[in-house]
């Protein structure tokens, strides 16, 4: 039983950790929106609670949890309860895939890309239960649109994940970051042009999957009041906060590790985990990581607060009409790509580390 | 007691019968639908607990189970664009009510 | 007991207990989100079994997918708000005459069966590496597959190699007929519209 107990409390750290990093980076966020927008605006934006107003999202938060919890008489109560929590759940799930480190990631397994794909896929879920339940119009419109754009979106931002995945020839997301260590030039963005028009497309489609603005037509509050979370108030709202910010730092720690080198900071020649040792290594490893999904979330931000909101038709029209077939049209080329360094040149630019679909088949021939 | 093959056979039937009487008892046409993932659902966690138990099937069992899976994903949109169809002429997805091939 | 014995238990338990509720529930979208939780457990259960490939399938394909599409379609049809449908008494009854029996004709055949070959003590951690990747040489046609993960001879039995390529092809050509024929579907109904 005591290896049990172990297998328990490994499980647990891990989760608690994350759970509270979500919960505070939710906090983080919250105030450096609110400063990129006032910013953005010419204002000054939150300044009196703390320094800078560092402490106004605590303020908020402790107003919220004061908040009267309002259920609708003619919602649902069942599943308006259970809507915020599959949505925090949704964007929670793949932070334990995400590596923040060369074996800092609650779980490691072969198959991480794929297992990422899958949770980050439940997320909607919430979003159109809690529209469903509250048994609101507007936020019923606003379910139907949110489902609708998150599975067209789906698409795309699949189509750029496997197209990562032909170029790296593995499906573990750490080791996809490891062959990105190294300068900048390694990382796979600059590996051939089809992976950089992907990355945009990638970065685009996570936009949407956010329902981040110009792709808030869930939410958007000239048309639906507020969408699907009209209904909610207190700290059930909070939840589908703390989810929408979270799955903005998922979906940019995924363009991170598949196009950005992951946790590889790009201007040291080798990984710092060689030379100082896992613990100190894994330190600045870390730090670079989450430095380069807060400029991430940031460009998201700068993004909402300067692109007007697109109709509905505009973002079906957007999604499959012009980012599918970009990303057809990209998939077959890093596959020509990939093969064309594998079979015309080989030997060549040997330092990329790369080895590719076939290199996987001949390893497993030997 | 360890966990063997027949605990998940046990378990895979009362998925199977739960879906059987989701069919059976619906009368919403997308309810009907639900029933029959479920059943499929049943079928493929047998295939996978046939592939653990005995490992000369391990290959052969996770093949099928995909198999099973992508099949009810085919049944499910085909099933579904039915289904609208049907709204679409018959305003209703009340399946007692969709007698027009009776004569 | 141990550890994967106890998450065994838990998953039947929630897997069984949601199956139940989805048949149970009169309301369509409360079986829809009782329904993800069966199949969320069916896929902690190909987790449990060490099989993550399909374990990841499931919920990609299955709650990703199949279930939004299902929740969709009920947004779609709803006729006012959270319409219910019951079924008559009687032809509850009747269902669960025939549910019941059925369950207990599967279970005691289950019971009754030797299960030969079938060894009791499989669940030991193996790596999940060979196991993706021969599953994967499986699909691309590769024997090969048997050569990264060679499986155990058992005595009195052909061991066969498996290529599962052709069914690959079938998986896909399907998928494309499939899509072919919804969208054909949809598109019907728009033509319908505009000539009435």
């Amino acid at each position: 039983m005591p290896a049990g107990v172990l297998l328990i409390w490994g499980a647990l750290v891990p989760a608690v950790v994350l759970a509270s990093f979500v919960a505070v980076s939710a906090l983080f966020f919250i105030w450096l929106e609110r400063k990129v927008s006032a910013r953005i605006h010419d204002r000054l934006g939150p300044t009196r609670v703390g320094k800078f107003g560092w402490l106004q999202t605590i303020a908020d938060g402790i107003k919220l949890i004061s908040k009267e919890d309002f259920i609708p008489p003619q919602a649902d109560h069942l599943l308006f309860r259970f809507g915020p929590y599959l949505a925090f759940l949704g964007a929670f799930l793949p932070f334990m895939i995400l590596p923040f480190g060369a074996g800092v990631a609650a779980l490691e397994t072969s198959l991480s890309a794929f297992l990422m794909l899958a949770v980050m896929s439940l997320e909607v879920f919430g979003v159109i239960l809690a529209g469903y339940a509250s048994g609101n119009k507007w936020s019923l419109f606003g379910g139907i649109r949110e489902s609708a754009q998150m599975v067209s979106y789906e698409v795309p931002r699949t189509l750029c994940v496997v197209m990562v995945l032909m170029a790296a020839g593995t499906m573990n997301l750490a080791d996809i970051a490891r062959q990105q260590s190294g300068f900048f030039w390694n990382w796979l963005i600059f590996r051939d042009p089809f992976l950089f028009i992907g990355f945009w497309v990638f970065f685009t489609c996570g936009v949407a999957g956010c329902k981040r603005a110009p792709f808030d037509l869930a939410e958007a509050e000239s048309e639906l009041v507020a969408g699907y979370h009209t209904e909610y108030s207190g700290l059930r709202w909070s939840f589908f906060f703390m989810a929408e910010y979270g799955s903005m730092f998922v979906i940019s720690g995924l363009a991170c590790v598949l196009f950005l080198g992951g946790w590889q900071t790009g201007f040291l020649p080798s990984d710092p985990t060689y030379w100082l040792g896992h613990i100190a290594g894994n330190f600045v490893n870390v730090i670079a990581f989450i430095l380069k999904c807060w400029t991430l979330v940031f460009v998201m931000m700068w993004v909402r607060w300067t692109l007007p909101r697109l109709r509905i038709d505009q973002v079906m029209a957007t999604c499959l009409k012009y980012l599918v077939p970009i990303c057809c049209v990209c998939l077959i080329g890093t596959a020509l790509w990939t093969l064309a360094w594998n079979t015309l040149l080989p030997g060549w630019f040997t330092w990329r580390a790369n080895p590719g679909l076939p290199a996987l088949v001949q390893q497993e021939s030997k | 007691m360890t966990i063997t093959l027949v605990h998940y056979l046990v378990l895979a039937a009362i998925l199977f019968v739960a879906g059987l009487v989701c069919l059976l008892v619906k009368r919403n046409a997308i309810g009907v639908l639900i029933g029959v993932e479920l059943m499929l659902n049943a079928g493929g966690l047998n295939l996978a607990a046939f592939a653990r138990f005995n490992r000369s099937f391990e290959l052969d069992g996770q093949v099928f189970t995909i198999f099973v899976i992508v099949l009810a994903a085919a049944e499910a949109a085909i099933a579904l664009a039915i289904v609208l169809n049907y709204y679409n002429n018959a305003t209703s997805i009340d399946i007692e009510k969709a007698q027009e091939l009776q004569g | 007991m141990s550890l994967p014995d106890f998450i065994f238990w838990c998953l039947a338990l929630l897997t069984a207990g949601s199956a139940i509720a989805t048949a149970v529930s009169t309301q369509i979208v409360r079986s829809a989100v009782w329904l993800m939780f069966t199949l969320a457990g069916v896929a902690g259960l190909y987790f449990l079994l060490g099989f993550e490939f399909l374990g990841a399938t499931q919920l990609l394909i299955y709650v990703g997918g199949i279930l939004i599409l299902v929740i969709f379609a009920v947004m779609l049809t709803a006729q006012g708000s959270f319409s219910q449908m019951p079924a008559s008494r009687g032809h509850w009854l009747v269902v669960i005459v025939i549910g019941g029996g059925l369950l207990a004709v599967i279970t005691s055949t289950l019971l009754s069966t030797s299960w030969e070959g079938f060894s009791a003590s499989p669940l030991t951690k193996q790596t999940d590496t060979s196991n993706s990747d021969g599953l994967a040489l499986t699909f691309l046609g590769s024997s090969q597959g048997e050569a990264a993960h060679p499986l155990p001879a058992v005595p009195g039995q052909i061991k066969h190699i498996v290529h599962s390529l052709f069914v690959f092809e079938i998986i896909s050509v399907h998928l494309l007929v499939v899509l072919i024929g919804a969208a054909y579907l949809a598109r019907a109904r728009r033509a319908r519209r505009e000539a009435a």
